[in-house]
C-alpha cells in the first residue's frame, strides 16, 4: 500500500511537471484557442456531412452600432472570423456595416467574430448560424451593439505573424542604413526604401522560387506579395513595427494586392512597393489602410508620379475597389528575427 | 536490474521542477523570476549594509536608440521603482529617471515602451560609487537589444496604479455624458464639453470646507456634486464620465522637477487611435499646431514650446503659483505616473 501511494505520488509529480513544461507549447500560446476553435469547426463540418447535411459556403453581414466613443470608432473597424476558410477579414464602412465572406454554413454552426476597433479596444462576438441555409448565401447578423460585447486584450486576438530569415538579418539592417542615410523624417526613410524595392520588380523571375527576402531583392521579383515581403524585411530590420496588408476587390479574389504598413507617429502608414508610392490622407500625411478603405477617393493618379500612364490607368481600374471592399489580411512582422529575442 | 539511487531521482525531479518554474512562457514564470530578482536585490543590499553602506536613491540618465537613431517619445521606467515615476524620452532619445535604488553595481531592469506594438526590457548596472550630483549615467541603451515584453501585467511595473471604476453610479455618469454630449458632432467636442463642465466644479473661493484629499476618499459623483479643489479628483471625475461614454480613459500625474516637485493631474482619453489630453481643472484641451485635434501628453511633451496652454486656476496656491510657465515645466519634465481603471 505504502509502495503504491509512493508510486502514485511520483506519477502525479511527473505529470504536473510535464504539463508545466508543455504549457508554453500549447495552452499559453495566444493562438491556441483559435486553432482549437478551427479544428472543432472542421470536425463539426465532417459530422454534418456524415449526418447527410451538406455544408455550404456562406457570407455573414452585419452592422456595428454603439454610442459615445463607438459612434466614430466603429467606422473602419476590423471584423475577423476565427472560422474563416481564407483568413480574410472585413473592414466596416462609414456606417459600421460589413460583409464577411468565406465561412461555412451547416446547422448549428457558430462563428467567433473578433472586432478590432484599435489596439486598445478588441471585442469578441459569437454568432450562431440559422438552422436553414440563408437565401442569397448571406447570414444577416443584424445590429451588433459594440459596448455589449465581451472585451479581450489585443495580444489575445488572433494576430498573424510573418517570419523572415534571421541569417540575412544583417543584410537587411545594412540595406536599411544605406537607403536611409540621408533621409531625415520617418516618411522620408520609408519612402526611400519603398522606391528602392519598386526598382527590383522583375517580370522574368518565377514568383514562387524565392526562399528569402534577400533573394527577392537580389534577383528581382514579379509579384506585389514578393516585393511587400522584401520591403517589410528592410523596414522591420530598421526597427519599425511593420505589417503586410493583403487586399482583394471581391470575395472571388479577382484583383488582389499586397502592400506594407509601417507604424510611426502613433499611426499606421501605407506604402506600395510595387509602384514605389504612397497616398496622402486628409490630414496631409501618408494614409493608412483604414483611411483608404473609408475613403478610396484618396487613391489618385497624382500619387503615381513618374510611372507610365498605361500602368497607372490599369492600376486605377482595380485599386480603389481593392481598398474600398474592406477585404484584407494583416501579417505582423516578427521583429525578434532582427532584434533581441523574446 | 540495477537500482537507481533515490537521491538521483530526487535531484532530477527537483531540477525539472526548477526548469518548469523558471522557464519562459509559463503563466507564473515572470512572477517567479521577478521574485528571484527581488530576493537577490535584497540580499545584495543586506551585504552592502553589512559592509557599512546604505542604499540610496539615484536618478538614471541615458539615451535610448534603435538602429542608431534616437527613440523619441518612448516611456522609460525602472521595474520596482520606489516612487513609480516613469520618464519620457526627448527628441534625442534622452531621459532622466528619478528615484531608482542605488548600491554598488545594482542591477536594474528598465522597461521601455516605444509605442502600442513595441515594448522591451533592458538591463542596466548602477555605478560602483554614488555619483556626486545624484545622477548616474547609463549611456546609450540599444532598444533593439532588449527583451520583448508583452501584456499589461508585468511584475514590478509601478508606473501604473489601477483604480476601481465607480460602477455603483454608472447610470448617473451615463446620463451626464449623454446630456453633456448632446448636439456635439465630434469626439473632441464631446470631451471638451465634459472637461469644461468638470472645470466648473472646481472650488477656488476662500473659506470653502476642506474636502477629502485622496483619490478614493469620495466617489466621482460626490466630486461632481460637491466640487473639489484638487486637480486629481477633477481628473478622476472627467475620466469616469468619459468611460461612461465608452471611451478608454486614464489619469496622468505629472511633476515639474525631481526635488520638491509640484504635481498636476490631467485626464487622457483614447479615440481616433490616439490619446488626447484634457485638463479638467482649467477646462482646457490643448490643440495641435494645426488646430485640428486635441494633443496627447506625449505630443504635448514633444511640442510644448509650440503650443498654447490655458493657465491652471489657483486651486492649490500653497503648492505652486499655477501660471503657464509652471505648467510647461510640468509637461516638459517628462516625469509621469498613470492611473488606469479596472
Amino acid at each position: 500500500m505504502k509502495r503504491r501511494s509512493k508510486r502514485l505520488l511520483v506519477v502525479g509529480f511527473v505529470s504536473a511537471l510535464l504539463s508545466m513544461l508543455l504549457w508554453p507549447l500549447l495552452f499559453a500560446r495566444a493562438d491556441f484557442a483559435y486553432k482549437l476553435n478551427r479544428t472543432v469547426q472542421k470536425v463539426h463540418v465532417r459530422l454534418a456531412v456524415l449526418c447527410g447535411q451538406k455544408p455550404r459556403p456562406v457570407s455573414l453581414s452585419g452592422k456595428l452600432v454603439g454610442s459615445g466613443a463607438f459612434v466614430e470608432s466603429l467606422k473602419g473597424a476590423e471584423v475577423a472570423a476565427v472560422e474563416s476558410t481564407s483568413g480574410y477579414a472585413a473592414t466596416t464602412d462609414e456606417h459600421g456595416r460589413f460583409i464577411m465572406p468565406h465561412l461555412i454554413w451547416f446547422p448549428g454552426a457558430r462563428y467567433t467574430l473578433i472586432i478590432t476597433v484599435d489596439a486598445h479596444n478588441v471585442r469578441r462576438v459569437i454568432i450562431s448560424a440559422p438552422a436553414t441555409y440563408p437565401t442569397g448565401g448571406v447570414i444577416d447578423a443584424g445590429e451588433l451593439l459594440l459596448e455589449a460585447q465581451r472585451e479581450i486584450p489585443f495580444a489575445k486576438s488572433p494576430i498573424r505573424h510573418m517570419n523572415h530569415d534571421a541569417l540575412n538579418g544583417n543584410y537587411y539592417k545594412d540595406l536599411f542604413e544605406r537607403l536611409t542615410a540621408t533621409a531625415e523624417t520617418d516618411n522620408d526613410k520609408i519612402a526611400s526604401v519603398c522606391r528602392y524595392v519598386a526598382t527590383r520588380r522583375n517580370f522574368y523571375e518565377n514568383p514562387w522560387s524565392f526562399r528569402s527576402a534577400r533573394q527577392i531583392l537580389e534577383r528581382g521579383a514579379p509579384h506585389c506579395s514578393n516585393l511587400a515581403f522584401a520591403m517589410a524585411a528592410i523596414i522591420a530590420a530598421g526597427g519599425y513595427p511593420t505589417r503586410t496588408t493583403h487586399t482583394s476587390d471581391t470575395p472571388e479574389f479577382i484583383h488582389t494586392h499586397v502592400v506594407v504598413e509601417v507604424y510611426y507617429d502613433d499611426a499606421w502608414h501605407l506604402y506600395d512597393p510595387t509602384y514605389g508610392i504612397s497616398f496622402l490622407g486628409r490630414s496631409g500625411g501618408v494614409a493608412g489602410y483604414k483611411e483608404l478603405r473609408l475613403d478610396p477617393q484618396l487613391i489618385t493618379e497624382k500619387a503615381f508620379r513618374g510611372i507610365e500612364p498605361i500602368v497607372v490607368k490599369e492600376a486605377m481600374e482595380w485599386m480603389p475597389n481593392a481598398y474600398g471592399s474592406g477585404l484584407h489580411q494583416f501579417y505582423y512582422i516578427n521583429e525578434d528575427v532582427f532584434f533581441g529575442g523574446a | 536490474m540495477r537500482k537507481v539511487p533515490r537521491l538521483r531521482i530526487f535531484a532530477a525531479l527537483s531540477t525539472l521542477f526548477l526548469i518548469g518554474l523558471l522557464s519562459p512562457g509559463l503563466p507564473w514564470s515572470a512572477r517567479v523570476r521577478h521574485l528571484r530578482d527581488k530576493l537577490l536585490q535584497k540580499a545584495e543590499m543586506k551585504a552592502y549594509a553589512w559592509r557599512g553602506g546604505s542604499a540610496r536613491l539615484v536618478a538614471l540618465s541615458g539615451i535610448v536608440v534603435v538602429r542608431g537613431r534616437p527613440l523619441k517619445g518612448a516611456e522609460v521606467e525602472a521595474l520596482d521603482s520606489i516612487s513609480g515615476w516613469a520618464a519620457m524620452t526627448s527628441e534625442n532619445g534622452e531621459f532622466v529617471l528619478p528615484d531608482v535604488l542605488w548600491y554598488p553595481s545594482a542591477q536594474h531592469h528598465l522597461l521601455v515602451t516605444a509605442n502600442d506594438y513595441q515594448r522591451r526590457r533592458l538591463q542596466v548596472t548602477a555605478p560602483e560609487i554614488y555619483p556626486e550630483n545624484g545622477m548616474a549615467s547609463v549611456g546609450k541603451l540599444r532598444f533593439d537589444q532588449g527583451r520583448r515584453t508583452e501584456g499589461e501585467a508585468i511584475p514590478g511595473k509601478n508606473s501604473v496604479t489601477y483604480i476601481e471604476y465607480d460602477r455603483n453610479n454608472a447610470g448617473y455618469y451615463k446620463s451626464l455624458f449623454q446630456r453633456l454630449s448632446e448636439n456635439k458632432q465630434t469626439d473632441d467636442e464631446r470631451l471638451l464639453a465634459a472637461s469644461r463642465y468638470v472645470a466648473s466644479r472646481l472650488l477656488t473661493r476662500d473659506g470653502y470646507a476642506e474636502s477629502p484629499r485622496h483619490l478614493d476618499d469620495e466617489s466621482p459623483r460626490q466630486i461632481l456634486e460637491n466640487g473639489s479643489r484638487y486637480c486629481g479628483k477633477l481628473s478622476l471625475a472627467l475620466a469616469t464620465i468619459a468611460i461612461a461614454g465608452n471611451y478608454k480613459a486614464r489619469l496622468v500625474n505629472v511633476i515639474d522637477r525631481m526635488l520638491q516637485p509640484s504635481a498636476h493631474m490631467v485626464t487622457e482619453v483614447y479615440y481616433g487611435e490616439q490619446w488626447h489630453l484634457y485638463d479638467p481643472t482649467s477646462g482646457d484641451g490643448p490643440h495641435n499646431q494645426a488646430g485640428t485635434c486635441v494633443v496627447s501628453y506625449k505630443e504635448l511633451f514633444q511640442t510644448r514650446d509650440r503650443l498654447s496652454l490655458a493657465p491652471v486656476p489657483d486651486h492649490l496656491p500653497k503648492i505652486h503659483g499655477s501660471g503657464c510657465d509652471w505648467l510647461y515645466m510640468a509637461y516638459a519634465s517628462g516625469f509621469h505616473h498613470y492611473y488606469c481603471f479596472r
